[in-house]
């Protein structure tokens, strides 16, 4: 800024040291920087506003770049840009493999998703009803596979399913003689793939239950109805937004896996992640991956719609039944 | 935890092919995997990208937090779902998307490509738990401030981040393990000199597998119980894996 010097000591400067010119408003300056304090207070009020929002600029610039772009992208390839046909479309629903990868996908995933549920409700009942510190300790056991590589967890179920592994012990043990081998089928990935999803299934459901107050037991009991009728009849339907919300974290992720069936599956368990994956590293074909892209999008988009439509925004954002805006 | 622990148990073995169970203790694989440069320099790799990743995705998202629960504009939830997208849609399908961006730009195999790919889906996981330490935070503290002459950027600076430093520091550490797990991404942008340790796994795991990756194997899970350490002792376990409270309303896909 620049050096303003004061209006009194100029004109003291210019005529001499007996006259004192008093500045008034209306002197060219002083509106000068009337202006100026007007223009930086609305700055300043502007800035108490957006400030917040201006942090998170870089953030929304950022992620529209690095999410919804890479899911343009994928659509316009696939689409054959820069020349926009539908080619790859032909192509892929006259080639017979397609078919069966999104059939396996599709029965797969349901599978893997109804086991997941049926595994992790009951860890997650446990959870709910436990006391603190054990409920912490079964978080973090059911978590601490959260927090390890996909590749390290499926590797260990690998090493399991294997032939020479504890499996196939564990059949010796009961007599069992000819084991089939778990590795390399279905089987082996709807057991790799569900134990994988667990977290997601688990915590959903425990939200759940947790809004589920403990009175409502008490209530049910008081009203004449057996623990099991007030489980079957107030705590399961009250945890279904939970379940809902479980299965369909766990459906879109089963949907788009590639390392699990990759590591622990065989040609009659082939999915649609590893299709695309198998495309883009084998033959570097962007066109087919991006379209059997396309169709993992749209299943996903699929899925999220059947979900909203069936239960509502309440699954979506379970565990709020409110409207803000 | 079942599985892992049959690792560890098979990574203490003395043959050479893994078998359970082990034949002979030996912590020799343990010693083998370590000074080995065939998977010291893949873990290099994987952690020099985890950590710039957790600093990008630290920065950036602390950012989308703040606009989440502290902006006025319309479209508030809206943007804080694109925040959380990476988590909702398939992994699969952001990484070949990453990966048609940055071999557009020439990037595939550069770490730079590496990192900001990666930095998409760990943001997700710092906003989340900046999200929960913001709602927990007393918005009379920053009123205090700006009662006193402080800017809104200097409130932002030295008021509601300190207050909300737990926060902070469970999103990076959720960032670092993000990128470090990540397989995919990794996968699709891999160069001859980018390999990370997971994508390096990935290939080693056949039928007969040395207990060598069950020994690398068992490093990571003590890495990992490291980390679970970590988070319960910042206390934001639970709440912080939980979904429970959003800002702004439902913000559904």
């Amino acid at each position: 800024m620049k050096e303003r010097i004061p209006p009194i000591a100029r004109s003291a400067a210019n005529e001499g040291p007996g006259t004192l010119e008093v500045p008034g408003p209306s002197t060219r300056l002083d509106s000068n920087v009337g202006l100026l304090v007007l223009l930086k207070g609305a700055t300043v009020r502007w800035l108490d506003r957006w400030a917040s929002t201006l942090v998170g600029a870089p953030a929304v610039v950022y992620m529209i770049l690095g999410c919804l772009l890479p899911l343009g992208l994928i659509v316009a390839f696939s689409l054959n840009a820069p020349h926009f046909n539908v080619a790859n479309y032909r192509d892929l629903t006259s080639s017979g493999l397609y078919l069966p990868l999104l059939w396996n996908t599709l029965w797969i995933s349901s599978v893997v998703t109804v086991v997941a549920v049926l595994l992790g409700y009951p860890y997650a009942y446990i959870m709910a009803r436990a006391r603190g510190k054990v409920a912490l300790v079964l978080g973090a056991a059911v978590a601490f596979p959260f927090l390890t590589s996909t590749v390290v967890r499926s590797f260990t179920w690998e090493l399991i399913l294997n032939p020479q592994g504890i499996v196939t012990d564990l059949f010796h043990l009961v007599g069992i003689s000819t084991v089939p081998t778990l590795l390399g089928t279905p089987a082996g990935v709807i057991i790799g793939l569900s134990q994988v999803e667990l977290p997601f299934v688990v915590f959903p459901i425990y939200a759940a239950l947790t809004a589920v107050h403990r009175d409502y037991d008490s209530a049910a009991s008081s009203l004449g109805a057996g623990p099991s009728k007030a489980f079957l009849f107030v705590t399961l339907p009250l945890s279904m937004t939970g379940v809902a919300a479980g299965a369909l974290l766990a459906f879109v992720y089963a949907l788009g896996a590639y390392i699990t069936p990759q590591l622990l599956g065989g040609p009659s368990s082939t999915m649609l992640g590893q299709g695309i994956a198998t495309e883009v590293q084998t033959s570097l074909s962007w066109g087919v991956a991006s379209t059997m892209g396309v169709v993992l999008l749209l299943a996903t988009a699929v899925t999220f719609l059947a979900a909203s439509l069936l239960g509502g925004r309440r699954v979506l954002g379970f565990g709020h039944s409110d409207s803000r805006p | 935890m079942g599985p892992m622990a049959v690792t560890i148990i098979i990574s203490l073995g003395r043959t050479p092919v893994a078998v359970f169970p082990p034949v002979g203790l030996t912590l020799a694989w343990y010693a083998s995997v370590a000074s080995n440069p065939t998977w010291t320099v893949p873990a290099l790799t994987s952690a020099i990208a985890a950590v710039l990743v957790m600093s990008l995705a630290t920065a950036v998202g602390v950012g989308a937090a703040l606009l989440s629960m502290r902006s006025p504009m319309r479209g508030r939830s809206l943007l804080f779902g694109l925040f959380l997208l990476p988590l909702i849609i398939p992994s699969m399908l952001i990484s070949l998307g990453l990966a048609l961006v940055m071999t557009s730009l020439r990037l595939s195999g550069t770490m730079q490509g590496l990192v900001v790919a990666q930095g998409v889906i760990a943001i997700p996981y710092v906003v989340l738990n900046v999200v929960v330490a913001l709602r927990n935070v007393d918005s009379n503290m920053e009123r205090a401030a700006q009662s006193l002459g402080a800017g809104p950027f200097k409130t932002l600076f030295w008021v509601t981040l300190p207050l909300i430093r737990r926060g902070i520091v469970a999103g990076a550490l959720f960032a670092f393990l993000a990128s470090w797990d990540d397989a995919i991404i990794a996968l699709f942008l891999n160069g001859p000199s980018l390999t990370t340790l997971p994508v390096f796994l990935l290939g080693q795991a056949t039928d007969n597998v040395s207990p060598a990756i069950a020994a690398v194997a068992g490093y990571l899970a003590v890495l990992s119980i490291f980390a679970c350490g970590l988070v319960l002792t910042l206390g934001m376990g639970l709440p912080a894996l939980s979904r429970r409270s959003e800002p702004g309303g439902t913000a559904g896909v």
